[in-house]
């Protein structure tokens, strides 16, 4: 990931309404699907509502859903995907980074 | 007046238009929603900026899917507010961001939810969010004070927040990570049982043992008076490094699904808890493999605090700023972008391959807090 594909990624958007390009989550597939049925709203889906993802309100936090639409529920807590540290290995990988590692291994990062 | 759309990255949005004095105008929100419009949380942020700004000027249209929202000046000063419909951490952030740039010192009695499993909690408002000030040579003492615990949904906690007007924000050099030395923790329980908290904390540190031996975490059983009209229970993690950065995560228990019907504004959202709360084993190992996946992640500035800090050093007078992230949030890419829309503010963005993070070099556009205008 260069310098170029990440200032194109962030900058490429505007959050401004009507800026040409409807404001999106960069490359969040599940907000795009969202955003385009948004396009359609004029449509033949004038009656349909929104799933509760712009229910707004409280969403809780380790629901991934809440993500993506105009009006995303607006928090800043996050949660990532955890990748299982139980096996020895996967926590041995992060040794280096701790006072308890290898500090030589730690400057070469 | 620049024009968004939705409710999405709402304080965001807010928040930038104060700092810069203009106008924003937000049209459609939740246009297609089942009650369409504002909600109450959005509407109590909204009272709380016409508490503390001066000259503030908001206008919603009848259904609530328009605002107009036109800032003044940042006044600062003694302010009470009732935090409704979320926890107070939701109020905390743009508060503080913007208390920094205000005419007069703030001195806010925040009340309402203070733990909570959806915004960041006070905790970590005063230990990471506050400590972060500091770096952009802030010598006052910014301060939280939390006076007793509330959770969701009848809440019932009360903070102190107080931060002086800074004289001269610093631009920021943040760069060096440095070497994770200690984890602090603090475990806390209201209306249940004091045990909660010391099973979270143990399941914690036997997951962080195995890479630290300093692992120190406060147990808080908040009873009676202090421990506010809910029962809930959580645990916040805090990695310290060699060079001072710090990494923040925090969990706290689902509140009961019998609980929702109370929810004041929550409305529909509450309802989506359902179930038991989880047991405090699962959450005290869930907060320290989160923390693991945070300090993976690697930076200057944990994932909850980067669209803060960006804040901040694109606000900054005088010179550029560099910091250190892991891999953008996606608060953190909007906040870019609303940055660059509202402030004029764009980030260098370079990614380092190797420690997969990424250098953001920025100039600030030179926000002056409102005592300094007048002079």
């Amino acid at each position: 990931l260069g310098r170029v594909d990440l200032m194109k990624v962030v900058y490429g958007e505007s959050s401004l309404a009507g800026s040409g390009k409807v404001s999106q989550d960069g490359g969040s597939a599940a907000a795009a699907g969202l955003d385009e049925s948004e396009d359609d709203e004029e449509g033949d889906d004038l009656f349909v509502l929104k799933g509760s993802a712009d229910e707004g309100g409280r969403a809780a936090s380790n629901a991934p859903a809440a993500g993506g639409g105009v009006d995303a529920p607006d928090s800043s807590r996050v949660r990532h995907e955890s990748r299982g540290w139980d096996p020895d290995e996967t926590i041995e990988t992060l040794r280096n980074r701790f006072v308890t590692g290898d500090w030589a291994a730690a400057e070469r990062r | 007046m620049l024009r968004f759309e939705g409710a999405r990255h709402f304080r965001a949005r807010l928040l930038a238009a104060c700092l810069t004095g203009r106008g924003i105008r937000i049209d459609r929100i939740r246009e297609a929603a089942a009650t369409p419009g504002l909600r109450t949380h959005e509407a109590s942020m909204l009272r709380l900026l016409e508490k503390v700004l001066v000259g503030a000027e908001v206008v919603i249209n009848e259904t609530g899917t328009s605002l107009t929202f036109r800032p003044g000046l940042m006044g600062g000063g003694a302010v009470s507010h009732a935090c409704s419909g979320r926890a107070i951490g939701y109020f905390l952030e743009p508060l503080v961001a913007l208390a920094l740039f205000g005419k007069k010192e703030l001195r806010a009695t925040l009340k309402g939810v203070t733990n909570d499993d959806v915004d960041v909690s006070v905790d970590a408002v005063r230990m990471a969010l506050l400590p972060l000030v500091r770096r952009f040579g802030v010598e006052e003492r910014v301060e939280l004070e939390v006076r007793s615990r509330g959770c969701w949904p009848a809440g019932g906690g009360e903070v102190a927040l107080r931060v002086p007007p800074a004289r001269a924000l610093r631009p920021l050099e943040l760069t060096e990570e440095g070497l994770v030395k200690r984890v602090r923790g603090v475990a806390y329980a209201c209306r249940v049982s004091p045990q909660m908290a010391n099973r979270m904390a143990g399941a914690a540190r036997g997951v962080l043992n195995r890479l630290l031996p300093d692992v120190f975490i406060v147990t808080d059983h908040a009873k009676g008076a202090t421990g506010g009209a809910s029962a809930g229970y959580g645990v916040l993690l805090l990695a310290e490094t060699t060079a001072g950065v710090t990494y923040c995560v925090e969990v706290a228990a689902s509140p009961r699904a019998d609980a929702s019907g109370t929810a004041g504004g929550g409305g529909a959202g509450g309802a989506q808890h359902g179930g038991e709360m989880e047991a405090p084993e699962d959450l005290g190992k869930v907060a320290a493999e989160q923390l693991l996946e945070e300090i993976a992640r690697g930076g200057c500035v944990d994932s909850e605090r980067q669209p803060f800090v960006l804040t901040l050093a694109a606000a900054c007078p005088g010179g550029a700023s560099r910091l250190r992230l892991g891999p953008l949030s996606e608060q953190a890419v909007e906040m870019l972008r609303i940055l660059r829309d509202v402030m004029g503010v764009t980030y260098r963005l370079d990614a380092e391959p190797n420690t997969k993070t990424v250098i953001a070099a920025c100039v600030g556009a030179g926000v002056k807090n409102a005592a300094a205008r007048y002079h």
